[in-house]
């Protein structure tokens, strides 16, 4: 998106017309309505998994989210294991035990003020990464530099749904407009992915490859049209992403299974691939 | 002196007795020899020497001596036939009496047909009035310049106008049939008659018809433009009932309806993606256009398919008689056209092009790499060539390339091939029928370029259209048009390209959607001497979404679009028109992005998204001053059925059953528009008055319930003059003000992701609005010393768009770049984007 939004200005800039902006932010708001808001993640790495559970702040205060601290939150999955999460810090609660296993379908369920919200996710296999490589690229979009490039595996008939998360020195890359979730339609087996980020020698660089289902796939992709919308204004139908959560609430319930990249780059390159 | 009036009888010879009796008084034979007499006496002297009676008015005699002539033994009948039927007098026995009476004249007719052109190019002229004065009726020029009205025979003064040009009347002796070329001269800026405006005698002919409006286009050009460039769309916005979107020309709103709603076709050929450049300007090139119709809702019954507005864009042909270089460079883009016969007032072409040059600026001056490497440009081709063979014949050839390219590490481009064959024949007089083969292909891609290696997506959709249209000048009272047109549509959705230089692999290619339309219409036209008028249409068409298989999956069905139009000439200065019609559209358009190259993905009508439906009623008044002043006021009512509300998510593109990015909607939309036009001196200007209610009802939206529509400006008010310093220098000027653009409030936010988004109020959808829109535009247009010896001719203008830097506010944006982020993350900072501030434009254009 960075680099849709910087062939825009460059565009503009061009035609000798500067696009302008005016913030309006007072205008733009409307009556404060609180909304519930929970964001669950489990994964088949080792616990603990957080859910958070808060209600949306007013658009225009200092905090961005009010935590809340009584909720009951439990967790089943098809062998009929069953954990409650304990209450950790503002809004956050913990599974300390939970191991995820994949093919398994994981139940979530919120109680607040005696209201339920449930949600259900299947745990997928992890992305399978059949090549990983390094390429030095002295004329891209995103810079000089060191660029990733994964070659993602997919046996089966159905379309894989993946979600990077990219580190530097210990430091995540994605911003707003990164999200970088992605789908191996019409790939034939083997999709070709490169991480949008130009590296240099010496970084310490981390990708967690998320295998996500099709419903958080669209969550993703629906969020991004908050910040990805220029130049008009974000149009219904859609303006809240759908989720995967009962009850009309915000956030959402992600399983997702992670292959991890760890490498270094320096004049022989190694990389662990978990 | 009284002539000298006797009647000599020669010999009376009667075969009965003198008392006449009432069975053969007529057959009764005579001799008699006339001279020197007038009708008057003749009759007298028959009554006194003959007893005969006759009963008559004096008035209908003249005092025309009768010539000498002599009747030997010849019954009566025939010798008052003789004498008294040149003057149109008839006799009737009546007893003992023979009554004499003035006979009604037997008019004979006279086809008078022809070809209305302007005498500066001889491009046809589209929509002339042709006016009799004697019958106070006309009719008016079809697309191709072309009438027929039929006349009484003798002479007869008929008369020519139309908007933008002097009018012209001439007195001719129409014993036969003839066939005229009739040149009208350009006159000098009327904005006036931007409207359907017609001259006072012919004020009936255009004002009967509603809902449309007819451009001048060279008088559009000396409006103020943006960056110089006067594009024919961008200026309709001038007009009530349409509403332009500054980001995107060929965004066009008509009568509430959205910018899919809107149909524009160029030289009969469809065109699906009217914009360059996201939309900055349009792809008709204004040194081309040789005429825009307008129909707000009436969507003519020769074309339909197109729910609320179709914009007939006509091409000019090229200048028959001579050979013509003409040009112009603005900011943005130069052009060059060439123009002349390739036999003299036969046969002509005419050649044009247009592109972009910034990127070859930013090529040169740019010191960036990323600059340097850019390739942004669009282009527009017109070919025309056109051959008369004689009066009856005449065939067309029109043809349209045009592209939007752009180029970086990421590559997007957009273009249109249009090209139609037409063939005007005149069965007879009154029978004038044009056929047409018109191909029409639209292309979208996008990708990435890595090296020489590309990896892109493209879609396509292409027409095949056939259109056979007569019509028949029954009278000068009635006219009939009826046609059949068979329309092949293919949609190839998406396909995945990867590309080397070695070789092109299709990785993906999705299922070929097909739709054949094959249509029958008929309209008559009655115009009852500038009293009253009535039209009547229907057109029917049979819809098939599967045709080459026996699939049970496509829809097969007919589609009715009916409509109807009154007009009633309340005074000689008043008119009141209503008119009703239905109108259908088989083929979805889902617009997915306005800016940088524009994508959208048509969708065929299926058993879960219907064709779309719309009805239109509308009231109207129109008033002429004889003061050089009118008021034209239309009020209108329709409703819209099986909509469709997208998500504006490329994932559109390259899905097999976009259904699930898909709503359901209807719509209703209430609206009043109000045109004042005036001339005083050497000023022209015009106000216009636009209110528009579209509400919108999405299922699964908004609880179900109507919301205002997001692209339409509820209240607009937009003022334009022309002042004519002198012949060379004029200063226009425009200002506009408008409603806010409604928007969804945000409510609330929270984080997840690690980052803070906005929520929005789902329940009250648009129920906000931005800050109201004005702005005002100045420019100045200076023409080049009048030299009668020279032929090169040149124009300069000079225009600021947006005089006193008005923010206007286009649209929202909740998250910009955080200039404190080394990344150039975003950060939630709410407020309104603007484009357009003051922007100053200098272009030159010449004609040679």
């Amino acid at each position: 998106m960075k680099k849709h939004i910087n062939i825009i200005w460059i565009f503009t800039v061009t035609l000798l017309i500067p696009a302008c902006y005016e913030p309006l932010e007072k205008d733009l708001y409307e009556d404060y309505q609180p909304r519930l808001v929970i964001e669950g993640k489990i994964s088949d790495q080792a616990p603990p998994f957080s859910v958070k559970v808060s209600y949306s702040a007013p658009p225009d205060s200092t905090v961005d989210f009010i935590p809340i601290n009584e909720a009951l939150i439990r967790i089943r999955d098809d062998s009929g294991y069953v954990e409650t999460a304990e209450w950790s810090t503002n809004g956050t609660y913990v599974f300390n035990n939970l191991e995820a296993v994949y093919g398994y379908n994981y139940y979530l369920s919120v109680q607040i003020e005696g209201k339920i919200y449930k949600a259900e996710e299947l745990l997928p296999v992890p992305p399978i990464v059949d090549t990983f490589l390094i390429q030095y690229k002295s004329d891209a979009i995103d810079g000089k530099g060191y660029y990733f490039k994964l070659l993602l595996k997919n046996e089966t008939e159905s379309v894989k749904y993946y979600k990077a998360e990219v580190s530097k020195n210990d430091s995540l890359f994605n911003g707003y407009d990164d999200l970088l979730v992605f789908d191996d339609s019409y790939s034939q087996g083997m999709l070709e992915w490169t991480a949008p980020y130009a590296f240099a020698k010496g970084d310490s660089v981390t990708i967690k490859l998320h295998s996500l289902s099709e419903n958080m796939y669209k969550y993703y992709y629906d969020l991004t049209r908050q910040t990805a919308n220029v130049f008009s204004n974000i149009q219904p139908p859609g303006l809240n992403p759908e989720n995967n959560l009962t009850n009309e609430c915000l956030g959402y319930f992600q399983a997702s299974s992670i292959t991890r990249i760890d490498t270094v780059l320096s004049n022989v390159s190694t990389a662990t691939i978990e | 002196m009284r002539a000298c009036k006797f009647i000599l009888i020669i010999l009376f010879f009667l075969s009965i007795p003198k008392v006449w009796s009432q069975s053969d008084l007529l057959q009764t034979k005579i001799t008699i020899l006339i001279t020197n007499t007038t009708q008057k006496d003749f009759i007298k002297t028959l009554e006194k020497e003959l007893g005969l009676h006759f009963s008559y008015s004096d008035n209908i005699f003249s005092d025309t001596l009768l010539p000498r002539i002599e009747y030997r033994q010849v019954p009566l009948n025939a010798i008052l036939k003789d004498v008294f039927e040149p003057q149109l007098i008839g006799f009737r026995q009546l007893g003992n009496t023979i009554v004499l009476y003035r006979k009604k004249p037997t008019i004979h007719w006279i086809t008078v047909t022809g070809t209305v052109k302007n005498s500066d190019n001889s491009e046809d002229i589209i929509g002339a009035a042709v006016y009799i004065e004697s019958l106070k009726m006309g009719t008016i020029t079809n697309a191709y310049g072309f009438f027929s009205i039929k006349v009484p025979s003798g002479k007869q003064k008929i008369s020519f106008y139309n908007i933008g040009y002097e009018p012209k009347g001439l007195e001719l002796n129409f014993l036969v049939s003839q066939n005229l070329t009739i040149k009208l001269q350009p006159k000098d800026y009327d904005i006036q008659e931007i409207t359907v405006n017609a001259r006072p005698k012919s004020l009936f002919l255009e004002s009967t018809l509603t809902n449309l409006v007819k451009i001048d286009i060279s008088k559009l050009q000396e409006l103020p433009g943006l960056f110089g460039e006067n594009d024919a769309l961008r200026n309709l916005s001038v007009l009530p009932g349409i509403q332009t979107n500054e980001l995107s020309t060929s965004s066009i709103n008509v009568r509430g309806g959205g910018t899919d709603q809107t149909t524009f076709i160029m030289d009969e050929a469809n065109v699906y993606n009217a914009s360059h450049f996201g939309g900055f300007f349009s792809i008709f090139n204004p040194d081309v256009v040789n005429n825009v119709t307008v129909y707000k809702g009436d969507i003519p019954v020769s074309e339909g398919a197109s729910l609320s507005s179709l914009i007939d864009v006509r091409l000019r042909e090229g200048n028959n008689q001579q050979w013509h270089l003409n040009g112009g460079i603005g900011i943005i883009s130069a052009r060059g056209l060439v123009e002349g016969p390739l036999k003299k007032e036969e046969s002509s072409m005419l050649l044009a092009f247009r592109r972009t040059y910034v990127d070859r600026l930013a090529k040169f001056f740019a010191t960036d790499t990323d600059l340097k490497n850019i390739q942004f440009y669009f282009y527009d081709a017109n070919l025309k060539l056109n051959y008369k063979f004689n009066d009856a014949n005449r065939l067309f050839l029109s043809g349209y390339s045009g592209s939007d390219f752009f180029s970086q590490y990421q590559q997007s481009s957009r273009t249109n091939h249009l090209g139609t064959l037409r063939w005007n024949h005149l069965y007879s007089t009154n029978l004038f029928s044009n056929i047409s083969f018109i191909a029409s292909q639209t292309q979208m891609r996008q990708g990435t370029k890595e090296a020489k290696n590309l990896l892109y997506w493209k879609s396509t959709v292409t027409n095949f259209k056939f259109k056979s249209d007569l019509t028949y000048y029954y009278t000068n009272l009635m006219k009939f048009m009826f046609g059949y047109s068979s329309n092949l549509f293919n949609i190839n959705p998406y396909t995945l390209i990867s590309e080397t230089e070695e070789d092109i692999y299709t990785r993906y290619k999705s299922s070929l959607e097909q739709m054949w339309l094959n249509s029958f219409y008929v309209m008559q036209q009655t115009n009852v001497q500038d009293k009253f008028s009535i039209d009547a249409g229907i057109r029917l068409t049979y819809m098939d979404t599967d045709p080459f298989t026996d699939s049970l999956i496509g829809i097969r069905d007919w589609l009715v679009e009916p409509q109807i139009r009154f007009s009633v000439a309340m005074s000689p200065k008043t008119t009141v028109k209503a008119s009703y019609s239905k109108q259908v559209q088989p083929l979805h358009q889902l617009p997915i992005s306005a800016v940088g190259v524009s994508t959208s993905r048509w969708i065929i009508a299926n058993e879960e998204f219907q064709p779309q439906i719309s009805e239109n009623m509308t009231l109207g008044v129109f008033y002429k001053s004889d003061k050089n002043f009118s008021i034209n006021s239309e009020t209108y009512f329709r409703t819209m059925e099986n909509l469709i509300e997208n998500m504006q998510d490329r994932r559109i593109l390259n899905t097999e059953d976009p259904v699930e990015y898909l709503y359901k909607s209807s719509a209703t939309v209430l609206g009043t528009e109000l045109l004042v036009a005036y001339q005083y001196k050497n000023l022209s200007g015009m106000i216009s008055y636009d209110f528009c209610h579209p509400l919108w009802k999405t299922i699964g939206l908004n609880n179900n319930q109507t919301y205002p529509a997001s692209h339409t400006r509820e209240h607009t008010i937009n003022l334009s003059n022309v002042y004519q310093i002198n012949p060379r220098i004029s200063i226009s000027a425009t200002w506009v003000l408008a409603s806010g653009i409604p928007y969804t409030a945000a409510t609330g936010k929270y984080q997840v992701n690690g980052a803070t988004y906005l929520q929005f109020d789902e329940n009250n959808i648009n129920s906000k609005k931005l800050p109201p829109y004005h702005r005002l535009d100045l420019s100045v247009d200076i023409a080049s010393k009048k030299n009668d010896s020279r032929k090169w001719k040149s124009y300069w203008n000079f225009a600021i768009y947006n005089v006193y830097f008005r923010k206007n506010a286009l649209g929202i944006s909740y998250f910009i770049p955080d200039e404190n982020d080394i990344l150039g993350d975003q950060v939630l900072k709410p407020g309104y984007f603007y484009l357009y501030q003051f922007v100053p434009s200098v272009s030159y254009r010449f004609t040679f």
